[in-house]
């Protein structure tokens, strides 16, 4: 018991001040870098705020996230998150992986070269609201909406229709869409701790006009500055159909392996 | 009930434990049975009236093997592929239309037609020097309109349809199969898939599932899908991704046959190996079986052969694209691919034994004549070869075998029909 307190006491401090925690409200401590292979770099700019983007996707799909915490009252912290993505050049090389100096330019292309791909921007705004449970659990609730400009001539047709891919380039085609989303994240022993998270994507007047995404995520915590987590994603998604259907639903489910790194 | 229910409605009603702590306190004893010092929910619940350890722990790595079996198999292939036979998919129209009716004077109107998944004559990338991958549904809509209206003035008892699609992205995902059911005299269906994969990850073809299907106007009692040889020209990875295609075979319930049988088959195109051999081979072989047991069939289908005695084998700069060349080497070649009809000994009298064992729609003096050629790859240039064909150990009544050449612009493919005399 004696070592249980201490142990939860810098838990739940670390817990609040964001570590290792993206989905949270809680923002980096100034100064804290952490990244890992497939998770964003995260930079924390000042005790309120952090910024971070996605390192791969950034050489064609510049994006940058600012997470400001607005909030911080008894137990809740209220955290906003703003991110700008510009897809235009990843759906451009997806039309041609390989590039045209290749042979067989159109091999692994996902989208046909045959459709114009306009310069597009996608703002994804959320609110967020954390609160830590008992027995080292810090909830998380979100709410909120993307906006995409410059989509208007970017034909229905091009679409990729795979999971996670279809429901979040679907705000490019439809100019909107709303996004909810529940965390959970506590510890299950002294360095292992667990997230368990849904996403709801709703994209109101398209086709394919619902996700429902639900991660589960073991984590084990190395040491302050090294973690390795191992999961799985499952995605319920409609997806567009014709007839004698207009939609379609499946289900996928993906394992998800990360390593990140951090350091002060 | 299975024992994770009963103890589910245990810990309802002995415990009053509300659903999802029942649910929780049931899947804890399930799978961890009552371990030596108990779990919270053995210290909590167990007692002298309700008996722990009659459940039984699942072994060790029990859960795990579940979750891995979820992730490996509980969802679909990213590509589809088959078993030598399988059973087809059987479809049925939304409204059935004179169901049972004998056919008049024990003939039946046959029908074999390559419908290039209902984009008509568009320029798709993949056969007319095109550089289209998707349609939009309006342009499916409109292709399939006209076949269907084709269909419905032809008024066929059978079809033998290839290319048709299902779920594709290429098509605005369109059930073919079922739509063309639903827009004709037909009333069963029944389909096998030649291209199944949730995505093909070249050209942005997308998702796809198109293949072979037989409408008939009398129900299906049972289909199969005979796999036929995969390509050996190919890499594995294209290999992996690329067509497997298939003999559907079919026993239709004609009112007074009791054993008719319908097969469709859909040959390679574009191997440069043997591979065709093969498939006209299997497809032989299907007829010779239904054939030796004393049954009756009539087949058809693109078979992507041109008849014994063709003026030409060679379609090479016919169907030239720009930017290409062909024969520019020594020994005649480079040839395209599908448009060269002597890759291997003997390719240009692969249909021999079909024409020697039974008896075609078109006769073969008339099968060679321009009158019946169905298929070119422009469609502003006129039908230029012969690749579709019916054949039948029935009789054909006499000369009502027709190429319906004028469909120029719905397919690029022309459909055969024939009337065949039941017996």
């Amino acid at each position: 018991m004696k070592k249980f307190i201490p142990a939860l006491f810098i838990t739940v401090l670390l817990g609040q001040q964001g570590l290792w925690q993206p989905g949270t409200a809680y923002t980096l401590p100034e100064g804290r870098w952490e990244y890992g292979l497939f998770q964003p770099v995260r930079w924390g700019q000042s005790e309120n705020r952090d910024i971070s983007f996605y390192k791969l996707s950034s050489l064609l799909m510049p994006n940058v996230t600012l997470k400001q915490r607005w909030l911080k009252k008894g137990e809740w912290t209220i955290s906003s998150t703003h991110a700008l993505y510009y897809p235009t050049p990843l759906l451009k090389r997806l039309q041609s992986p390989l590039g045209m100096e290749i042979g067989g330019p159109n091999m692994f292309a996902l989208i046909s070269p045959e459709f114009e791909i306009p310069p597009m921007v996608a703002l994804w705004n959320m609110a967020i609201f954390s609160k830590p449970l008992y027995n080292e659990q810090i909830f998380t609730g979100k709410a909120g909406f993307a906006l995409a400009f410059g989509g208007n001539d970017l034909a229905l047709e091009s679409t990729i229709d795979l999971p996670l891919v279809y429901h979040r380039l679907a705000v490019l085609y439809n100019g909107w869409l709303l996004r909810f989303g529940v965390d959970l994240n506590g510890r299950m022993k002294k360095n292992v701790t667990y997230l368990v998270d849904s996403d709801l994507f709703l994209i109101p007047g398209m086709k394919g006009n619902l996700a429902f995404e639900h991660k589960g995520m073991l984590t084990w915590e190395r040491s302050p500055r090294f973690q390795v987590s191992l999961g799985y994603k499952m995605v319920y998604g409609i997806y567009p159909d014709g007839y004698p259907n207009e939609n379609i639903a499946r289900i996928h489910i993906l394992p998800l392996v990360d390593l990140q790194w951090a350091r002060d | 009930m299975n024992h994770c229910t009963v103890l589910y409605f245990e810990l309802r009603n002995k415990y009053r434990l509300k659903p999802a702590a029942a649910i929780t306190a049931a899947a804890t004893l399930i799978i961890n049975g009552n371990p030596p010092g108990g779990s919270w929910v053995t210290r909590n619940y167990c007692n002298k009236s309700w008996n722990c350890n009659k459940f039984k722990p699942m072994r060790k790595g029990t859960p795990l093997i579940i979750i891995l079996t979820m992730i490996f198999f509980g969802c679909e292939p990213l590509v589809t592929t088959f078993d030598d036979i399988e059973e087809a998919v059987l479809y049925k129209a939304k409204n059935i239309s004179g169901e049972g009716v004998v056919p008049q004077n024990s003939k039946i109107e046959v029908m074999a037609w390559n419908i290039r998944f209902a984009i008509g004559r568009l320029p798709f990338f993949g056969d007319s020097c095109g550089k289209r991958t998707i349609f939009t549904e309006d342009e499916v809509m409109d292709a399939l309109d006209l076949i269907a209206a084709k269909v419905n003035e032809l008024d066929p008892d059978i079809i033998l349809f290839q290319e048709i699609d299902r779920e594709s992205k290429r098509s605005a995902y369109i059930d073919q199969v079922q739509w063309l059911l639903d827009h004709t005299d037909l009333n069963y269906g029944a389909y096998a898939s030649m291209w199944q994969a949730q995505v093909i990850p070249s050209d942005g073809i997308g998702g796809i599932d198109a293949g072979n299907a037989i409408l008939s106007k009398w129900e299906i009692e049972s289909a199969e899908r005979i796999q036929l040889p995969l390509r050996g020209d190919q890499d594995a990875l294209t290999l992996l991704f690329y067509l497997r295609r298939n003999v559907l075979k079919a026993k239709i319930a004609i009112p007074g046959q009791d054993d008719f049988y319908a097969v469709n088959t859909h040959s390679t195109a574009f191997a440069t190996d043997d591979t065709k051999q093969k498939h006209i081979d299997t497809f032989y072989e299907t007829l010779q079986d239904i054939d030796e047991n004393g049954y009756v069939f009539i087949s058809g289908g693109d078979l992507n052969s041109i008849p014994p005695g063709a003026d030409s084998t060679d379609f090479c700069m016919e169907d030239m694209c720009s930017a290409e060349s062909f024969h520019t080497d020594a020994d005649g070649g480079p040839h395209r691919e599908g448009s060269y009809f002597n890759n291997f000994v003997n390719e240009p009298m692969l249909l021999e034994p079909l024409y020697n064992a039974y008896t075609p729609a078109i006769p073969h003096q008339d099968a060679v004549t321009s009158s019946h050629m169905t298929h070119s790859t422009d469609g502003s240039a006129q039908w230029d070869r012969k690749l579709d064909y019916i054949f039948t150990n029935l009789s054909v009544v006499e000369n009502s075998g027709h190429t319906h050449q004028n469909t120029l612009m719905l397919s690029d493919h022309a459909p055969v029909t024939a009337t065949v005399v039941l017996p």
